[in-house]
Parts: structure tokens; sequence; C-alpha cells
């Protein structure tokens, strides 16, 4: 058995909190060792999650792509959209697919910009299906002390 | 190599000509000032035959930090408040001469009293309602301040009133664009709404702190307020963005009702009101509000910027990256969704 690396992470947060961090003499340090172990905790938190929220959100957001990129009229923009939406992951590397969400989200932000310019019940559909997202990506994105 | 006190004694004894054996002592730095290095100290010295004691704050230039702004405003910002309704600290000296601390700094006296944990738990206890009465009611002081003739008013810009909101908005999609790290499709969004829903002109342009909030003034034991700090933001503009980023949820900890954990909303609200004489327009608050969301996106994104590329390695500015960008994209897009519903 060895330990995981998120209790290992919380374990050495635990450690410069009541180990460490008391022993520091300059208090403007002692404050950074408690940051420090702040930082640690929410990377522990990142870790455990940090693939599931990319694949679903990069899943979500071609999915909403798919869905709505018919709405933009300008061929080339419109295109783009439809290519971002059959994109997909090329493997489970966080940095691959936070390079992929970068992509997609910058096509989210052009599909979002278009269809606010966009009379009619299937723009304002599709403008609620992208703050939906959005929220429930703020969620599963929020960083909680304790 | 000669140390931050000595070289603050030397720079002291030089403006202070009257003054003989000038000595600096317990010199420490104070965790929380990341826009600019913040030090706490005492002075002795002596002048006509008396001895003089003062506690002391330095402020100098980091070399990276989470807002870039000119020392020269915020020292004006001080300047413009000393012996008013609006308690400050002292002010002593402001040096741009880099050949003394290496990087620009001023002076001023350390005012009693401890600042809150923006982000900790009732910080305030049973003086909340107290507090939170001064809170308001200074802050409607700043409002009702007037401009012409202050030492800020020569320092900064005065914008139009019908384009006050239109210079802090593009300010900070600037900050925005320059500095964000991965794309912010929440943000934009919120930033567009602005643009396409902009606020009508305020009733008067007002001295804006641009950073009042809870954590950002001292209180003592006695509930009193005793100094209103971290003026680096100060400019000329619409007092409701004063107003909107005070009450802002990401300085509410789980209390959203009851803004900095201080009053309930709709006291504080009135209590401004009161004090500076203006009457809320509701889509105005509104509109500075989701301001105040963006605004306080931009900072954070800043400082990931500023951590990211090794300018600072301050752990605070990784936390306030990480925690505060992601608590304001909770916000928004709450209220972003909650706008949708209300519309017919």
């Amino acid at each position: 058995m060895r330990p995981s690396v998120d209790s290992a992470l919380r374990t050495l947060a635990a450690t410069l909190l009541g180990e460490i961090a008391p022993e520091v003499r300059s208090s403007y340090r002692q404050s950074s060792v408690q940051v420090v172990a702040i930082a640690t905790l929410i990377i522990a938190t990142e870790y455990e999650r940090a693939a599931d929220v990319r694949t679903w959100e990069n899943a979500a957001i071609r999915e909403i792509l798919r869905r709505h990129a018919g709405l933009v009229a300008d061929p080339t923009r419109r295109a783009r959209l439809e290519d971002a939406a059959a994109s997909v992951d090329a493997d489970l590397l966080i940095s691959t697919l936070d390079a992929a969400n970068a992509d997609l989200e910058r096509a989210l932000i052009d599909l979002h910009a278009e269809i606010e310019g966009i009379e009619g019940p299937a723009a304002r559909d599709a403008e609620r299906e992208v703050w939906t997202f959005l929220r429930e990506s703020a969620r599963r994105r929020s960083v909680r002390l304790g | 190599m000669e140390s931050i006190s000595e070289r603050l004694a030397r720079y002291l004894a030089h403006r202070m000509p009257e003054a003989s054996d000038l000595e600096i002592s317990g010199l420490t730095r104070i965790h929380g000032g990341a826009s600019r290095e913040t030090y706490r100290c005492t002075a002795r010295w002596q002048e006509h035959g008396l001895d003089y004691e003062r506690g002391l704050v330095l402020r100098r230039d980091p070399v990276g930090s989470l807002i870039e702004t000119e020392r020269s405003v915020e020292y004006a910002a001080y300047a413009t408040f000393q012996d008013s309704e609006v308690p400050v600290p002292e002010l002593w000296f402001l040096e741009e001469d880099e050949r003394w601390l290496e990087r620009p700094f001023f002076v001023m006296t350390e005012a009693p009293g401890q600042a809150a944990n923006p982000f900790a738990s009732e910080p305030y206890g049973s003086q909340a309602e107290a507090i939170g009465e001064q809170f308001w009611r200074i802050l409607g002081k700043i409002s009702s301040t007037t401009v012409t003739g202050t030492p800020i008013a020569a320092q900064v810009d005065a914008p139009g009133r019908e384009n006050a909101w239109r210079r802090e908005l593009d300010h900070w999609e600037n900050v925005i664009d320059a500095d964000e790290l991965v794309p912010q499709p929440i943000v934009r969004a919120a930033i567009r709404w602005l643009r396409r829903n902009p606020p009508p002109p305020p009733e008067r342009l007002a001295i804006v702190h641009g950073d009042y909030r809870t954590g950002n003034f001292l209180f003592d034991e006695q509930g009193r307020v005793t100094a209103i700090l971290d003026w680096e933001m100060c400019h000329l503009g619409d007092p409701l963005e004063d107003l909107g980023w005070a009450l802002d949820p990401l300085w509410a900890g789980t209390t959203p009702e009851r803004p900095g954990q201080l009053l309930d909303r709709t006291r504080g609200i009135a209590t401004w009101e009161g004090a500076s004489g203006l009457t809320v327009d509701q889509d105005a608050l509104r509109w500075g509000e989701i301001f105040a969301h963006v605004k306080g996106s931009a900072i954070w994104i800043s400082g990931s910027r500023e951590y990211a590329s090794g300018t600072n390695h301050d752990p605070v500015l990784l936390i306030s990256g990480w925690l505060c960008t992601a608590r304001h994209a909770e916000i928004i897009a709450e209220r972003f969704v909650h706008l949708l519903e209300e519309r017919p």
C-alpha cells in the first residue's frame, strides 16, 4: 500500500499548518507557510477531479456546439464551430485535456456572442443552454476551503 | 549590506533634519498587502531635547503585484482624507527616488486596530452591526466628498459622467485581454452584457476608493473603525462602483444577504444613502455589482499571470488566482441564469 496523491498532499498540508508554521519565527513567513498549506489542499482537490472536470466539460461544450452551430449564419464561422464540435480528446493527459478545453471554450465564447445577437426562441434556448452549462462548469470547478 | 531598517532610518533622518539619534526597530513585513510590500516598525528619535516614538507603516512598491498602480495615487487618496470624517493614517513622506529603498515607497503612521480576514467566518463577532454601520456611513462620506481641489483630483483624470462606466470597463477588459491564461467564457459574457446594458450617468462624479470592502479597514476592540486602508485603486467615477464592490458576495462568506458579514444588505445601502445624500438607482446598482464581479475577476487573472510568469512568487497570488476566480465565475453564472429566468 502507498498513500494516494491527494491524501499525501492533505497530510503535507497538515504538517505545514500544524508542525512547521508554528515554529517559524517571522509572522510574515508564518503566514506564507499557512498560505502554501492552503494551496496544497487546493491542489489535492484539483488532482482528484482534474480529469473528470475536463472530460465532462469538453464533451458538454462539443454537444452545445453540435446542437447550435447551425444558428450561425456566416458559413466560415459556422464551419469553425462544427470542426470544434467534431474534435476529440487525443488522450487523458491533463495538458492535452487543457489544450482541448481552451480551444473549445474559445469556440463557446464565439457561439455565445453570436446567439446573443440573434432573435427568436431557438437562440434563446441556446443561450439558456450555454448559461446552464457555464453554471454547472463553475460549480464543478469551485474551490472551497475546509 | 545595509538592512531596510538602517536605510529607512537614514532616509527619515534626511527628511527630518531637526531629529537626532533616529532609530528604527522591530521592522516586520505584514502579510496581506499583495499590491505593495507593507512593513510595520517603530521610529524613535530626539527633537529639541524631547524623546519621540511612533509606530510607522512603510508601503514599498513590489516587483510585481495583483494590481499595477502608482503609489502617488494611493498617497494622494490618503492625503485627501487627512483630518476628515473618513479615518485614515497620518501621512509622513512619499519618496519616488529609488536610491533610498530600491523602489518608490511612502511612510505613514500605524493606525490602531486590526484588519479582518475577509474569508474568515464572522470576523466581527458581536460588533458586526456597529462596525457595519460605520463601514457604510464612511463609504457614504467618501462618495459625497467634493472632488474639486482635492489631492486625488490633481492626480487622476476625471471622466465625464456619461463615460465613467465605459472607462472602467475598458480598463479591466484590457487587463483581462493582456493577462488571461485560459479563455474566460463567463467573464466575457458578463462584459458583453455590461456593454449592452450601460448604466445611467451617476448623480455626481465621486471619489471612488476602488477596493472598499471588508478586510481593507482597521477596527479596534471597542468596535470603532480606525482607518480605511488600501487606496491604491482610487479614482474618480460613479460612486455606485464602490457600493457594488462592497456588496460583492465574494466578501460575504456564506451570508450574501449580509455583505462583508456586517449589516444586512438593505440596511447597508440605506446607511450609505443617508450618509452620501445620494439615491441608489436599482438598474445602475445591478450594473455596478456585475461590473464588480468582472473587475474582481480581472484582478485575480492578473495576479495569476504574475505568479505564472514568475514575476511574483507570493503564494497569495496563487490562492486568489484559483479560489477567487472560481468563486467569481460561480457568482456571475448564478446571476445570469437568474437574469435569463426573469426575462419575459
